[in-house]
């Protein structure tokens, strides 16, 4: 669904992506993880078409994206870090920008209004800043495009609405549908995305679903004095670590630990989740 | 799916920018019309009470020339704007459409709601207007001393190059359009001074734009002009300049980013 073949960009002098790949496919929602200023939201907006790569090319459904072509723009909902929505009530702004989004649902819309408490006779302007974002969010949920991108859409959020908010995005993935999530809070996407998407020193380098990740790692806590791990940080009762899966037991990822793990540079850990299934028997 | 052009998704788009922009553009009308009816206003109400046509002409030139600048200037500045512009750049339609919609807020909307406007506001005042010595006479635009196509070209000479800034320019769109509109203009008078001097080999009494201007030669005075062909060919290069403008403008939009 999405091909990224030698993308590199950056801004003035600054160069954040060096001759990039990148490969996405429907029915995923992946997490994009990475540092502040790792660019997190610049591949957001190169995959959008909203930023012209210095080379190469990103293409989304089969059309470039820099060409922002209406066929491209209306299977794609972008919902940035900073919103702005125009001074319409959520009914007018559905009304006046739901048709531009072929498969967009009114009566989803509003349930999903309904559900996140947004009055939808109310001025967008006049919502708070959490309220506004909810709207933006049901509306990028409602268009039913087949590639939603979304930018920390947890800032902002209040506990409950974050917990309605994973809940909401994991019903609404299909086959035919691809979620982008980029944030630097990890937690807020524990049991939301399945692929992880690690953003680093100008190239992505973890692309694997939860599933590969805990295939070949186990997490947990260990006693604090064995040496027997790949990565660990001090935890009350011993060492949260991360280890080998050697006896294919499953363990839930801690994408944290993880996280945390791979922007300290721990090349044993890089190198082992890279390694292929054949690799890794022999 | 038609990329280039769909007039139902045109007639969408330029009814959402007029739902989503409606009310200030509004609030910006009323302004206006504040503005000329003050202008108006005051010698018709504080002196004598004569409002002459000249008066209603230099009027009605501020109206579209500088109302029209000033609109124009600001009709993307959505795009500079980077929480607005991720809104308005991934919304499904064409480069063209956004363009068109755009350009016809600024040029025929624009001066029909200003002509609306400003003879409605003349009217009013000169109707409530009581002149000493004879009755007022309302602006005549086919009048040759007041001519309207005058103030139009008025109005194209720095509307074009202002819908340009508002595409080019990240922030101070009028003020850095304006500032380069007569940096440049300033920049061909020098040459064509230069140019004509070099022609001619006498000394300029004057600065003019382009080709024309009074030479003194041997202790005579001398006027350049040109001819009528020559005359066509100027108009077609200011209107093949407005055009570049335009479409300088439209590859611009093309290539904005967040």
């Amino acid at each position: 669904m999405i091909k990224i073949t030698n993308l590199s960009f950056g801004y003035g002098k600054h160069k954040l992506f060096d001759s990039l790949n990148l490969s996405l496919k429907r029915g995923h929602i992946y997490g994009l993880l990475g540092m502040n200023g790792a660019g997190k939201s610049t591949l957001l907006k190169n995959i959008a078409g909203l930023a012209m790569p210095w080379s190469g090319t990103c293409v989304v459904n089969g059309g470039v994206a820099v060409k922002r072509n209406p066929s491209f723009l209306q299977e794609l909902f972008f919902i940035p870090e900073d919103i702005y929505l125009p001074p319409v009530t959520a009914k007018q702004f559905a009304e006046s920008t739901g048709h531009f989004y072929p498969k967009f649902e009114h009566k989803q819309f509003e349930q999903l209004l309904a559900d996140f408490d947004i009055p939808i006779n109310r001025s967008l302007t006049k919502l708070s800043l959490g309220q506004q974002k909810k709207a933006y969010i049901a509306f990028g949920i409602a268009a039913n495009t087949s590639l939603l991108i979304m930018d920390e859409p947890t800032n902002g959020l209040d506990i409950p609405s974050k917990a309605q908010f994973r809940k909401l995005v994991a019903s609404v993935l299909t086959d035919d549908r691809c979620v982008i999530i980029s944030t630097h809070q990890v937690r807020d996407l524990d049991n939301l995305i399945d692929t992880v998407l690690v953003l680093h020193k100008n190239y992505i380098i973890l692309n694997q679903s939860l599933d590969e990740i805990s295939e070949k790692l186990n997490f947990g806590v260990i006693p604090a004095n064995s040496a027997d791990y790949i990565y660990a940080e001090q935890h009350l009762s011993g060492l949260n670590a991360i280890t080998e899966n050697t006896d294919n037991s499953f363990t839930k990822v801690d994408m944290e630990l993880l996280f945390n793990a791979i922007i300290n540079n721990n090349l044993n850990l890089i190198t082992l989740l890279n390694k292929t299934g054949n690799e890794q028997h022999i | 799916m038609n990329n280039t052009f769909n007039l139902t998704r045109f007639g969408w788009y330029f009814k959402k920018h007029t739902i989503d922009h409606g009310r200030t553009y509004l609030l910006s009308l009323v302004a206006a019309v504040g503005i000329v009816f003050l202008g108006l206003g005051l010698p018709a109400f504080l002196g004598v009470g004569v409002v002459t046509q000249n008066y209603q002409y230099g009027m009605y030139i501020f109206l579209i020339w500088l109302g029209g600048s000033i609109f124009t200037s600001t009709i993307f500045a959505e795009l500079s704007d980077r929480k607005k512009a991720i809104l308005t750049l991934t919304l499904p339609v064409s480069h063209l459409e956004r363009f068109l919609v755009a350009w016809l807020y600024t040029f025929p909307i624009f001066l029909v709601a200003a002509n609306i406007c400003f003879f409605a506001v003349d009217s009013l005042v000169l109707s409530m207007s009581h002149p000493v010595i004879e009755p007022n006479r309302l602006l005549n635009l086919f009048d040759t001393k007041t001519p309207g196509i005058l103030a139009l070209v008025a109005f194209m000479v720095f509307q074009i190059p202002c819908f340009w800034g508002a595409v080019y320019f990240n922030k101070l769109h009028f003020i850095k359009t304006a500032f380069l509109f007569f940096m440049a203009c300033l920049a061909i008078t020098i040459l064509n001074k230069a140019i004509l001097r070099l022609v001619s080999g006498g000394d300029l009494s004057s600065y003019n734009l382009f080709f024309q201007n009074q030479v003194f030669i041997k202790g005579k005075y001398y006027s350049f002009t040109l001819s009528n062909s020559t005359y066509i060919i100027s108009w077609i290069i200011y209107a093949s300049t407005g055009l570049l403008l335009l479409v300088s403008a439209f590859y611009k939009l093309k290539e904005k980013q967040v």
